[in-house]
């Protein structure tokens, strides 16, 4: 979670969009390993974990040079290059 | 001994009175008017910056006063290393006499030769211990500042600091409470939609939710988004 940079403001924010009950301080606290939640709240707060993962933005590739080669055609070998 | 700051009024017309205003806007202009402060305050500064720093390092808003100063401090958070950096890290006035012969810094000092600069003065922004960041002036020329420079740049930067303070808390109080309001409302759309499923598939409030949940796994979506095509769909029939 740290690594993506999501804020536990934010996954309790949306965990409790859900509906959920628990306190931020005990979602921290469950998410730090030293509160145990029951398994209904754990599985929002998996679920508010998970849609904050799918909103980051993607992943920059490293870039590939294209270094001037024609781009292999499988099908077409009317069409000129590419 | 002279009590006054010079261009307090503009220093007072950093902290604003924003209406309503957009996130990070307040912030940057902030800065940025700092900046100008900055350059316009201080004898033989060829130009000036100011940062807000968060406490990670990452640079969150930057004013300048012109290019040099703005490839000055790019260079820095580039290669993670300057005086800006060192201002702020180690919670002290910086200076650079000469840039020609600093040793410190050695990759950043290589990579801003080029430029028109000669000496650098950076301060840290901090109030109550908190750090907000830092800021810099430069000059073409070398040995452009002294202890009075010093002198100054630590007269501004005190109440700068509280100013950028106030502006970028008030932004977090802002940003904060249209969170709150957003889940409030996405809240609400789940509830209902709960409601829904709870009294069509005659199920208790969790076993309801548990149905909103596979759905939102199944078909990737939110589960607001979820609950809102369920409420939609029901409108209808």
């Amino acid at each position: 979670m740290e690594e993506s940079g999501i804020k536990l403001r934010d996954v309790w924010m949306r965990y409790f969009s859900f509906t959920g009950a628990v306190g931020e301080y005990e979602v921290d606290a469950y998410l730090n390993g030293s509160l145990e939640l029951p398994e209904y709240d754990r599985n929002l707060v998996a679920h508010a974990v998970n849609e904050l993962i799918k909103e980051l933005p993607p992943r920059r590739l490293a870039p590939y040079t294209s270094n001037g080669k024609r781009r292999f055609q499988a099908k077409d070998n009317t069409r000129e290059g590419h | 001994m002279n009590g006054s700051i010079p261009l307090a009024n503009e220093l007072a017309a950093l902290g604003g009175q924003g209406v309503g205003g957009i996130t990070r806007e307040d912030a940057s202009r902030a800065v940025q008017s700092l900046a100008f402060v900055l350059r316009d305050s201080v004898p033989n500064a060829g130009g000036a910056g100011a940062s807000i720093i968060n406490s990670r390092g990452r640079r969150e808003s930057s004013g300048a006063t012109d290019p040099v100063v703005l490839s000055l401090d790019k260079l820095q958070y580039e290669l993670g290393q300057g005086p800006c950096l060192s201002a702020w890290a180690e919670q002290r006035v910086v200076i650079i006499q000469d840039i020609k012969s600093e040793t410190r810094w050695p990759e950043w000092t290589a990579a801003v030769a080029d430029l028109p600069v000669r000496s650098v003065l950076s301060a840290p922004l901090t109030t109550h211990g908190r750090r907000i960041g830092a800021l810099k002036i430069y000059s073409q020329a070398p040995l452009a500042f002294h202890d009075e420079t010093v002198f100054l740049i630590e007269k501004l930067a005190a109440p700068a600091a509280v100013l950028l303070g106030n502006v970028i808390d008030r932004e977090a109080l802002q940003e904060g409470t249209a969170q709150l309001a957003k889940a409030l409302a996405n809240r609400d759309l789940i509830a209902q939609a709960q409601g829904i499923i709870m009294e069509r598939m005659s199920l208790g409030t969790r076993e309801a939710l548990d149905v909103l949940l596979d759905a939102s796994r199944e078909e990737d979506k939110p589960l607001h988004e979820v609950a809102r095509d369920i409420i939609d769909g029901s409108v209808g029939g």
